[in-house]
């Protein structure tokens, strides 16, 4: 029998090792998820992040008090740590791409773009290089978005979440987060309008 | 075909499952008649699907999960081990930690101070304590410096003895 998550968290908030570990072995999936899909498909980093993110939980674990939910809570804190992980990174290539050999002023940052498992298509090379294609397109067109939104789409499309979710985790109002999701669906769907019409 | 601008957030919040159920009625009666707007919701379904397909999320193996539960709570572990020593060695805030810094600089600086002054002092007071060969160094010196006017005063001396010597009177019994 699982244990609810409000018998969760109050074993969590008295130190229970045992709680602490059920925690992460119930939330990691979903948090990595999340990790993944906002910094740019680096498996290690989204790991990292993962792991920063649940420290930051149990570091905090005794303020919540229950007053939103827990998932929403708790997704609010891997966003936030996976949107400071980002602009640290960012901070520190533009410090070290200055002293990088080749580097040109002006020249955006690289993203890591790991590959994906071959996609359905299986065995047609030109379907797997197409979907390939498409995959880093998508991704291009993902990273090109301002933040907010990008999260905001993520949170919808990756993670399945309702608007009134999506701006408990933001800390926005439900209009904002529509206006957000609205500008992200047509931006991807003037970037991407030679992959998706059916 | 473009779809009717006056339901572009109705279509939106339809792709997204977020349409209102009240408005379902009247929204589908409208894509009966709208050829725009039921293209633009084939197309944004479309989209939404070619997105998820194509960016599938991952999921951590067993390995890798098992690894990051000990990894969390190795270090949750650290940290509380940290807090404890620091509440009993300290036991004070953190907040603080930067006030008790800046107070033991000022310490430092004042006692730095303080021991520059008398140090001053006591060499003004050391040639008192030389010892007699010392002093009388200290003396020649002084003649040394003084020698000119030494000198000078030699002089004097002698002039003082001429004049004096000029000054005694004949001997009124000399013949």
């Amino acid at each position: 029998m699982t244990l609810p998550d409000k018998e969760l968290i109050a074993r969590a908030q008295r130190d229970d090792p045992w709680a602490i570990e059920e925690f992460v072995c119930r939330y990691q999936q979903k948090a990595y998820a999340i990790a993944y899909h906002m910094c740019s498909g680096d498996r290690e980093e989204a790991q990292d992040l993962t792991q920063e993110a649940f420290l930051r939980v149990f570091q905090n674990i005794k303020k919540f008090r229950g007053d939103s939910s827990l998932y929403t809570w708790f997704y609010r804190i891997v966003v936030n740590t996976c949107l400071d992980g980002r602009r640290r990174r960012r901070r520190w290539e533009r410090i070290f791409s200055r002293w990088r050999p080749g580097h040109r002023e002006g020249e955006p940052s690289r993203e890591v773009f790991e590959e994906q498992p071959d996609m359905v298509e299986g065995n047609n090379p030109m379907a797997v290089l197409s979907g390939k294609k498409l995959t880093q397109e998508i991704r291009k067109a993902l990273m090109s978005l301002p933040e907010r939104q990008r999260v905001a789409f993520q949170l919808k499309v990756f993670q399945g979440m309702s608007i009134r979710e999506i701006a408990q985790v933001m800390e926005s109002a439900e209009g904002t987060v529509k206006t957000h999701l609205f500008r992200a669906t047509h931006s991807l769907r003037t970037v991407l309008k030679d992959w998706v019409v059916p | 075909m473009k779809p009717c601008p006056d339901h572009n957030e109705t279509l939106l919040l339809d792709v997204y499952g977020e349409l209102d159920p009240n408005e379902r009625p009247a929204w589908e009666k409208h894509l009966e008649i709208c050829e725009g707007c039921r293209q633009e919701r084939r197309q944004l379904l479309h989209l939404f699907q070619t997105v998820k397909v194509n960016m599938p999320s991952p999921t951590l193996s067993r390995e890798k999960a098992s690894a990051l539960v000990r990894s969390i709570t190795r270090k949750l572990r650290e940290e509380r081990k940290e807090n404890w020593w620091r509440k009993r060695l300290w036991g004070i805030p953190n907040r603080f930690i930067p006030a008790m810094a800046a107070v033991c600089i000022l310490i430092v600086v004042v006692s730095w101070f303080s021991m520059k002054g008398p140090r001053s002092l006591s060499s003004m007071r050391s040639i008192s304590n030389l010892k007699s060969e010392e002093q009388i160094l200290v003396k020649n010196l002084d003649i040394i410096q003084n020698l000119e006017l030494l000198e000078e005063m030699d002089t004097l001396q002698k002039l003082v003895q001429v004049v004096d010597q000029g000054d005694v009177p004949f001997d009124t019994n000399h013949n």
